[in-house]
């Protein structure tokens, strides 16, 4: 297997020595974790789930840990692997700050504050053996040559179509590759059986985001939409043992099936589509839920469209199952880092279809080229379907919440 | 009366008047005849043939001995004895059958084809054709031989028939007028009609496609 | 028991006809796509129903006109509409109940009459089951259909494979009509233990008891005894070819009955494709259902399969398409042959087609005959193209079905034929494309590898030639109702992931 990056030009890795800055991520996630803790109904066994995600220590635990970007790494692979996957989306804007000292400051935050978090020397970034990195967009692919010269990286080349015709064959290749530089990498060896394990469990927690997404359409006072992000993101973002999170979802599941709101609801129904909102930077969904709206369902690919869709193989081969991996997790995506925004616009629209939501909230990040040229066909389309709609496209920085909590109420005022 | 209620009172009705008709249909019994027209032999009517001369036979010199096939295709017997051959006057003639020519197309015990033979001169044969009847409600004794015998010594005694289907009968026009479009007067080509269907299959199929429902 | 079919046979004899059914199949389809109120719905087939009587019986007393129909007459047709078309179309409701019944009946009937044989023979001792074709139809039916409601949809479909495989493979020397029939066969034979019939053993069986249903793929009779089963429309399209026309211009009468036989065959498998385009590909047909034990055991070993590339499927077709229709003009040349039976200097066998058909050496194992353990088994056949011919193909069979599943049927000309139905016929596939999200997992588990349906993006009506209803992409499908199967207007399966997920 050759290798992606050259040894040439090896930096030494630095870490920043903020501890004021350190110190502002901490007050970030307190405040997060006060507003969460004030919501008015939640589920009795969401403290599983917040200490999950608002665990500090992060020291390596039994199993070697793999760290991947974005939502197009195969997490069911790197379990049959026997180590733990953990997604390094970081979403604190204090660390963007410290990103920025080293990264170009006009670039989305997002990254910034993903390389930010490397900089941290007991960030959980740090504590990952090696890292996997989609091609997605420009942000990630030139980090991962930055990010070389700490960890070993592994850049999953994607096809810039979701075109089966051209493209599966080599995404194919992609995935086995990505499963040699695994073996390699961890000195582990692929457990077949374990591999379909982890697929069943997968597609078990799809099916529970699908039915608390139903539940929710119904009732959409039964669980928060800031709790819902939680738990799904308490699978993804934190060293997790599946099967554990799977029952106590199932618990919780349970428990919002039976929760009879004490009258009926008049907050307005809305669908969410956009960037990435990850934990603690949920400002927006904050913002949503003190203005008086509900948030039905998404598109995001860190919130319930992440786990929407199952890995389904016909066969039980090791091929076939790289293959339905490569399926669901590159062509069902509905990223705009590929060329057709297709996936995207008819998910927006069955989703208002379905859970009968009467607006739609475009969500964009600042200095993302990809959701902002995105914009124009989703304002054009949602237009010519008379589905009223707000923009709102901002940073991580907290400063700006008041601007947008006038702006959301105005839009609320016209249902 | 409610909506419901005669909705099932016309289904009720329909099944009886079905039921009804069941029984009545199977009672009407039906006769067929075609008419035979004699004419002298041909070449190949000698071919099978035996030989020598039958000493069992004693004919006058006027008299001749007229074979043929029957292979009308409406033409269906469960019996031999439900045959009977009538000459232009209206008097019956004997005929002997040939076992041996039985035909049957769906392998029941009903007779779709047969070879026959009868006994006649010149004279009542250049009065007209002759009309053969076949029906459930016929019976006549009919002599029913294993094969027909044609002998060389004797060859201008024998005579053949072609027949050709009459007109169908008044009091069956009722029910076969609204189906004579259907049936080919070439009475052995109606199988064609076979493609009927195929065609306007073919063609839905056709239509189906360029418009979609 | 002889009494009572003779009472069924003459009151349900207009049920037995190809129109009724594809009548009532068309009726049900506008009641269901054109018509709102539910008593509507339920009338417009009712009323087409005693109308198709009416009309049978008026047709009826013209003589001409009942052999015309009388010669399109199957038992298998009137399963199909009293016990198939209603098992699809009832409201599973609490009262589905009382309709299974019928399908009970049939099977309790069956049973009987085998039993009944049994005692009447003068002959004891076991000499297989004695049954007559109607109640075998019948109960075959009535088991699919009461097995559906207790299995999930791909066990229900192998377990349909498997039944029809069996009654289709050993129906042959199995299942005789009564003793007398059964006593004929014997006579016939030249060698009395299940074996491959020769041609002169299998002609006049073919005209027995009007066996005219055609299913455009195998059985053939190269099963054991196979003669009784004769189905495949390749022969019957050599038949046809074999007709004499000049004779039957002059009015010879056998010749002119085989010619009323082969194109009231040929008019009972368009009715029968128009309804099921090309789902006995995927349901019925037994060639595909030896060769998914193949398949299997690629699975048991972990071998993955392999895509057929686009050269592959274009070569397969074409080939499947030169070949059958080169060797339908050998079945046409072998009238000319002279005294040597050679034509042009080559020798020709009367049905060149299964001489290079892989049923021929895949039918005879598969059903145990006795003189396949042989190689290349009782063919007297074997020389230079033949030899050729049927070596490669039934190589083709095996290893296409070994490594890229569904490969071989694209090249099976039988398919082709209802393949030409898939698009305008009854069944349809139709897709929401606004619920797609192109994951492409549909053309993973299509054993024939088609992606139209998961490139089509516009159009709603997703049927294409390949397809052979298996209905694994819509079992397989993530998103519910994306993918749903149409029969006739009505959906008879859906895509639901969450529902299968959460019945286990």
């Amino acid at each position: 297997m050759d290798k992606q990056f050259q040894d040439l030009y090896k930096l030494n890795q630095q870490f920043s020595e903020n501890p004021g800055n350190l110190k502002k991520q901490r007050f970030i996630e307190d405040e997060q974790i006060r507003f969460q803790t004030d919501l008015p109904y939640r589920p009795s066994n969401m403290t599983y789930f917040e200490n999950i995600m608002y665990n500090r220590d992060f020291s390596s635990g039994a199993k070697p840990r793999v760290g991947y970007f974005c939502n197009m790494i195969p997490q069911e692979l790197i379990y049959a692997f026997g180590a733990q996957p953990v997604r390094l989306d970081c979403g604190n804007a204090a660390g963007a700050l410290i990103g920025e000292e080293v990264l170009c400051g006009d670039i989305c935050p997002l990254a910034k504050s993903s390389f930010g978090a490397f900089l941290n020397k007991n960030s959980i970034a740090n504590s990952c053996d090696i890292l996997i990195l989609p091609t997605s967009c420009d942000a990630k692919r030139k980090m991962g040559e930055i990010l070389n010269d700490i960890k070993p990286v592994f850049m999953l080349n994607l096809p810039p179509e979701q075109n089966h015709e051209r493209f599966a064959r080599q995404t194919y290749l992609e995935f086995l590759r990505l499963a040699e530089f695994l073996r390699k990498n961890l000195k582990l060896k692929l457990s077949g059986r374990n591999l379909r394990k982890y697929l069943k469990l997968g597609q078990q927690r799809s099916l529970l985001v699908r039915e608390i997404q139903k539940i929710r359409t119904i009732n959409p006072r039964a669980l928060s939409m800031c709790d819902f992000f939680l738990i799904i993101q308490s699978s993804m973002f934190r060293p997790v043992d599946l099967e554990d999170w799977i029952e106590q979802t199932k618990i919780a599941c349970d428990e919002i099936k039976r929760f009879k709101p004490p009258r009926k609801s008049l907050r307005t129904k809305l669908v969410l589509t956009g960037a990435p909102i990850i934990w603690p930077n949920y400002k927006v969904l904050n913002l949503f839920e003190e203005c008086g709206a509900d948030i039905l369902a998404d598109t995001l690919c860190t919130g319930a469209q992440s786990c929407f869709d199952p890995v389904i193989s016909g066969e039980w081969t090791n091929g076939s199952i790289l293959r339905a991996l490569a399926n669901r997790y590159v062509y069902a995506s509905a990223c705009p880092c590929f060329i057709s925004q297709n996936t995207r616009i008819n998910r927006i629209l069955e989703l208002v279809d379905e859970t009968g939501a009467e607006g739609v909230v475009n969500y964009s990040l600042r200095l993302c080229q990809l959701f902002d040229i995105e914009n124009y066909r989703i304002d054009q389309v949602l237009k010519s379907k008379k589905i009223p709609y707000i923009n709102i496209r901002t940073d991580y920085s907290l400063e700006d919440r008041e601007q947008l909590r006038v702006r959301i109420e105005a839009f609320l005022e016209i249902f | 009366m409610s909506y419901i209620s005669v909705n099932k009172m016309a289904i009720r009705s329909i099944l009886a008047f079905l039921t009804v008709f069941f029984i009545c249909a199977n009672i009407y019994a039906v006769e067929k005849s075609v008419l035979l027209t004699v004419k002298p032999v041909d070449d190949t009517f000698f071919d099978y043939t035996e030989q020598g001369a039958d000493p069992s036979m004693k004919l006058n010199p006027d008299q001749r001995i007229v074979v043929g096939l029957i292979n009308v295709p409406s033409f269906e017997i469960k019996n031999t004895a439900n045959t009977a051959l009538y000459d232009s006057e209206g008097r019956q003639i004997p005929i002997t059958i040939d076992k041996s020519s039985f035909y049957s197309e769906f392998d029941d015990s009903t007779i779709n084809s047969m070879r026959i033979s009868f006994i006649t001169d010149d004279r009542t044969i250049k009065k007209g054709p002759f009309r053969f009847e076949w029906g459930d409600n016929i019976n006549s004794k009919n002599t029913v031989v294993d094969k027909i015998p044609v002998f060389t010594t004797s060859k201008d005694i024998y005579r053949e028939f072609t027949w050709e289907e009459q007109p169908q009968k008044s009091d069956l026009a009722n029910y076969s007028a609204t189906l004579d479009i259907i049936v080919d007067d070439k009475a052995d080509t109606y199988y064609l009609w076979y493609l009927l269907p195929m065609v306007l299959i073919f063609f839905m199929l056709i239509i189906r496609r360029l418009f979609p429902a | 028991m002889n009494y009572l079919y003779g009472i069924l046979s003459q009151y349900l004899t207009p049920l037995t006809s190809p129109f009724f059914l594809l009548g009532l199949i068309l009726s049900v389809d506008i009641a269901f796509r054109k018509l709102n109120k539910l008593t509507h719905k339920v009338l417009l087939p009712l009323i087409f129903g005693c109308g198709f009587f009416l009309f049978y019986i008026v047709a009826g007393k013209n003589a001409e006109t009942a052999k015309w129909l009388g010669r399109l007459n199957n038992p298998l047709f009137a399963v199909l509409a009293v016990i198939v078309v209603p098992a699809i179309f009832l409201p599973r409701g609490k009262y589905y109940k009382f309709f299974l019944i019928l399908p009970l009946l049939a099977i309790i009937l069956a049973v009987a009459d085998i039993i009944s044989q049994i005692l009447a023979s003068p002959e004891k001792g076991f000499h297989w089951f004695l049954i007559r074709p109607g109640y075998l139809i019948a109960a075959v039916a009535g088991i699919i259909v009461i097995a559906q409601n207790f299995l999930k949809l791909d066990k229900f479909r192998n377990f349909t494979r498997a039944t029809v495989l069996v009654v289709l493979l050993f129906g042959g020397f199995a299942f005789r009509q009564n003793y007398t029939d059964y006593k004929s066969m014997i006579e016939r034979r030249q060698n009395t233990t299940p074996d491959i019939m020769n041609i002169s053993e299998t002609t006049p069986v073919m005209r027995f008891d009007n066996r005219l249903v055609y299913i455009p793929s195998a059985p053939c009779r190269f099963a054991s005894d196979g003669g009784y089963v004769q189905g495949c429309i390749m022969e019957l399209t050599q038949r046809i070819h074999q007709i004499n026309f000049d004779k039957v211009f002059a009015g010879d009468p056998s010749e002119v009955s085989l010619l009323a036989i082969a194109l009231a065959a040929l008019l009972s498998v368009t009715v029968l494709a128009y309804i099921g385009a090309r789902w006995w590909c995927g349901w019925i047909c037994p060639l595909s259902t030896i060769g998914e034990l193949f398949n299997f055991l690629r699975k048991l070993i972990g071998f993955s399969y392999l895509k057929p590339t686009k050269t592959a499927r274009i070569t397969a077709v074409t080939s499947g398409v030169s070949l059958g229709l080169f060797s339908i003009n050998l079945a046409y040349l072998y009238t000319k042959i002279d005294k040597e039976g050679k034509f042009m200097g080559c020798k020709i066998p009367i049905y060149p087609f299964c001489k290079i058909c892989p049923g021929q050496m895949v039918c005879p194992v598969a059903s145990m005959a006795d003189s396949s353990y042989f190689v290349l088994p009782g063919m007297e056949w074997l020389f230079g193209f033949f030899k050729v011919g049927v070596v490669a193909l039934t190589g083709f069979f095996v290893i296409g079905f070994m490594t890229s599943r569904r490969i071989f049927c694209r090249f099976c000309p039988m398919g082709m034929f209802g393949g030409v139905f898939n698009r305008g016929a009854m069944l349809a596939i139709k897709k929401d494309p606004r619920k797609c999200n192109g994951c492409g997992i549909c053309n993973e588990v299509c054993p024939m590898d088609i992606n139209s349906i998961q490139k089509e993006m516009v159009k709603t009506d997703v049927s294409c030639f390949d397809c052979v209803y298996c209905a694994r992409c819509i079992d397989n499908c993530p998103q519910d109702k994306c993918l749903s199967l149409e029969f006739a207007g009505k959906r008879i399966i859906e895509s639901d992931f969450t529902k299968k997920m959460n019945n286990g």
